[in-house]
């Protein structure tokens, strides 16, 4: 039993071709193609009531149902960032190690940090899929807010065209309440949607059906997405 | 279409919908009311003629052969006004998705007691309900994760064959989908539609399947690729940048880190892989199923089980279990045994510590025993006294010449000094030339290096054939017992701390092993420097004395 590598000190044996890179554990387990989706939540004091309780629902059910796709287990990895101030309460996991965190409204609305925080963990998480030889799906990142930022904005929304261009990510903005659509309107590609009321249930209903069918497509390939019937036409 | 549904067979016996069991892309699966053995796929968009036409044949073109391995078609299903909506088809039971299989993490949960010799069988059988379904002048075009299910006992079933390439009558019903990570690169960035598949496509996609069966859900073209831009795997196919193969680094491939290299299939499915993914298998001469299935039934029937890692069949000829490593870079156990406090019984701790305890201690060292025979002086100790005796008369004998001459013949005074001076200086230049051989220090230099080697040689023999990296080793086992104790309703930590113990008995077994083998290997060496070295000392004495 004597191995061509090296011994280390510890007494454990390994090959060059067991060199680690980061997170090789999680993805010798689980070699799957990866679907990350990034979650960007307004967390400000405006959320407080209803608000957080319906989304922190919304969250708990969104785990729930991916867990019962097979492949969606093993493809779709979730992320939360919460604004208000900005914090990262998750890491990207499948939905099988995902947590949903317990969420408190406070403070005011630093978008523009959040999106350049959550991008660049998005950046980060491909940069660790491609060291592992795991092949993934454009990611998805979906802002959802009820406020206006509170702090600069620009460089967020420059960033935001700049990953769209080179398609190295999808940014949704979803707008709740009294969300100020305009400015949404000029941070995101992409039309900005407008939830009807507090239907946080039937949003993340179709997220994570939505997340359910691209793990099972290509990810060259996506399907078009569902439509929506959440939000205000 | 839902359930309670009234529907018509093909025949034309009428029946229901009962409770639906599955959801695809395409359709919804039921199951039929008063029909146990079989299923409905009814289909979310209406049929058209050519797909209706399709079932029907399929189902006039069943074989047992194809029912056993193969999920096909028996009839259409129509609405009760005669229009097709889909078909029926038999119903497979305690079946799971082969990437359920073949990915760890899953594998432990839903397969807990596969190991490599489940997979290695599970592949075989993948290449043989290819080869069956070849073998009737179908393809199956549409190869992809969730159209192989997989028992508990490793049989397989090819499922959506409806979406097979199927010939019938001398009609080709055609295949207009296919996955893209199991495409071949001839079809690649192009619409399938009205495209004729072929075997040699299907083996592009049965090679990437068992690739993914034998190397733990790894894509064969999900690798490190060394360029700056996106290389996603339908483009790694179109380029031939195979990860694993032997000419990797000329396509900019590398292995993705903790995967084991692809020797440890056996050089004859090494071969098959190359083959399959090399450039040239665009134009033909990939390996067919038949040919991956009799490889795969050799490589099955000459498995061996790693005496260390739980669970760890391997190939044959390999210089070390390819899973153990890769388990301890990790920390990921790839095959788990089922085990709970119920079922711990599969790992008997009793039993096997007795094993242990019944190995024999090897004991200290033995003695090196004196020689037997008393030393003799060696040759030069011998000469040693005479020369000594004889070195005084001979330079005597030398000096009494000139010393003779200076008073036996006339000279003059001065002369007579000189003859005595050169007698005198002839005496000492004789004893001077005649010293070397007799100084006792060269006795006591080679004393010296007979017991510096002896010291070494005793404390080689004492490492070698001494107890104490038994000692140490048995030390270890016994931290691992306390270990094991502690992690009572620890299933897994237990698993992983028996695995631990299995390693150090195997140790401990080679440890013994090699103490006896030492012990009859150096005792020779240890018994003839011991022998110099009294030779030494006896010599050395010798001439002390006799000085």
């Amino acid at each position: 039993m004597k191995c061509a590598g090296v011994e280390t000190a510890g007494g454990i044996t390994h090959n060059s071709f067991m060199d680690q890179a980061f997170g090789a554990s999680e993805f010798a387990d689980n070699p799957e193609p990866r679907c990350p989706c990034l979650l960007l939540l307004d967390t400000s004091a405006s959320m407080d009531g209803p608000a957080i309780a319906e989304l922190a629902k919304g969250l708990a059910a969104f785990k729930h149902e991916l867990a019962l796709d097979a492949l969606a287990m093993k493809r779709v990895e979730v992320a939360i960032v919460s604004f208000g101030p900005v914090k990262v309460v998750a890491d990207f996991h499948t939905p099988d190690r995902f947590q949903p965190p317990p969420l408190a409204a406070a403070g005011d609305t630093p978008m523009g940090a959040a999106i350049l925080a959550g991008l660049e963990m998005v950046r980060q998480r491909k940069e660790a899929y491609r060291a592992n030889g795991i092949s993934y799906y454009r990611p998805w990142v979906f802002l959802i807010t009820d406020g206006t930022p509170t702090d600069a904005w620009d460089r967020a929304a420059e960033a935001v065209k700049a990953g769209e261009d080179v398609k190295s990510f999808s940014f949704f903005a979803v707008g709740v309440a009294e969300a100020d659509m305009g400015v949404l309107g000029k941070i995101a590609v992409r039309p900005p949607l407008k939830l009807d009321g507090l239907r946080f249930g039937d949003l993340f209903a179709w997220l994570s059906s939505s997340l359910s069918n691209l793990s099972r497509s290509s990810p060259s390939r996506p399907p078009p997405l569902a439509p929506t019937d959440w939000n205000y036409i | 279409m839902s359930v309670g549904a009234e529907i018509l067979e093909q025949d034309g016996r009428r029946g229901r919908l009962g409770p639906k069991i599955g959801q695809g892309g395409e359709g919804a699966v039921y199951e039929l009311e008063g029909r146990p053995g079989l299923v409905g796929k009814i289909f979310h968009q209406p049929l058209t003629r050519t797909r209706a036409d399709k079932i029907r044949a399929m189902a006039r073109a069943r074989s047992p052969a194809l029912d056993r391995l193969t999920a096909w078609p028996t009839g259409l299903l129509m609405a009760p006004t005669g229009e097709p909506i889909g078909l029926a088809m038999p119903r497979i039971e305690g079946h799971r998705d082969i990437h359920q299989l073949y990915s760890p993490r899953s594998r432990r949960m839903v397969f807990p007691e596969a190991d490599w010799r489940t997979l290695v069988r599970v592949a075989a059988n993948v290449a043989r309900a290819f080869a069956t379904v070849q073998a009737e002048g179908h393809v199956i075009a549409d190869v992809n994760h969730s159209s192989i299910l997989v028992s508990a006992d490793a049989r397989v079933k090819l499922i959506d064959c409806d979406s097979f390439q199927v010939t019938i009558d001398g009609v080709c019903y055609p295949c207009d989908v296919g996955v893209p990570v199991f495409t071949p690169p001839e079809l690649q960035d192009q619409p399938l539609t009205g495209v004729m598949r072929t075997p040699n496509h299907d083996a592009f996609g049965l090679a990437v399947m068992i690739f993914l069966v034998l190397f733990m859900g790894r894509h064969p073209y999900a690798g490190r690729y060394l360029g700056d831009d996106e290389m996603p795997i339908e483009r790694a196919i179109v380029e031939h940048r195979f990860a694993y193969g032997a000419r990797r680094a000329a396509f900019a491939m590398e292995q993705p880190p903790a995967t084991p290299p692809l020797e440890i299939v056996s050089p004859e499915i090494a071969e098959l892989f190359e083959r399959a993914f090399e450039p040239e298998a665009m134009l033909g001469g990939r390996p067919t199923a038949a040919e991956w299935v009799a490889a795969l039934a050799t490589l099955e029937a000459t498995l061996v089980q790693c005496p260390v890692g739980i669970a760890h069949w391997h190939a044959p000829g390999l210089h070390e279990c390819p899973w153990c490593p890769l388990e301890a870079a990790t920390g990921v156990p790839l095959f788990a045994p089922v085990v709970s406090e119920a079922t711990a019984s599969l790992f008997d701790f009793g039993s096997f510590w007795q094993q242990i305890d019944a190995l024999e201690h090897p004991g200290p060292a033995p003695e090196i025993p004196a020689p037997a025979t008393k030393p003799k002086l060696s040759s030069v100790a011998r000469r040693a006294p005479w020369r000594r005796a004889w070195q005084g008369p001979a330079a005597l004998l030398v000096a009494v010449v000139p010393a003779g001459m200076a008073f036996g013949v006339e000279l003059p005074l001065i002369a007579r000094g000189l003859f005595l001076l050169a007698a005198a200086f002839i005496f000492f230049l004789v004893r001077w030339a005649l010293r070397g051989s007799l100084d006792v220090t060269t006795f006591m230099v080679r004393e010296h290096e007979a017991r510096k080697l002896w010291q070494t040689t005793l404390a080689e023999w004492e490492a070698e054939a001494g107890p104490r990296r038994f000692d140490d080793k048995r030390a270890e086992l016994d931290k691992l017992r306390a270990w094991w104790t502690e992690a009572a309703g620890q299933p897994q930590q237990r698993l992983r701390i028996e695995s631990a113990i299995r390693r150090a008995f195997e140790e401990l077994q080679q440890i013994a092993n090699q103490i006896q083998v030492a012990r009859s290997a150096l005792r020779q060496n240890a018994e003839e420097v011991q022998e110099v070295l009294q030779q030494m000392q006896f010599d050395l004495k010798t001439v002390s004395k006799k000085r």
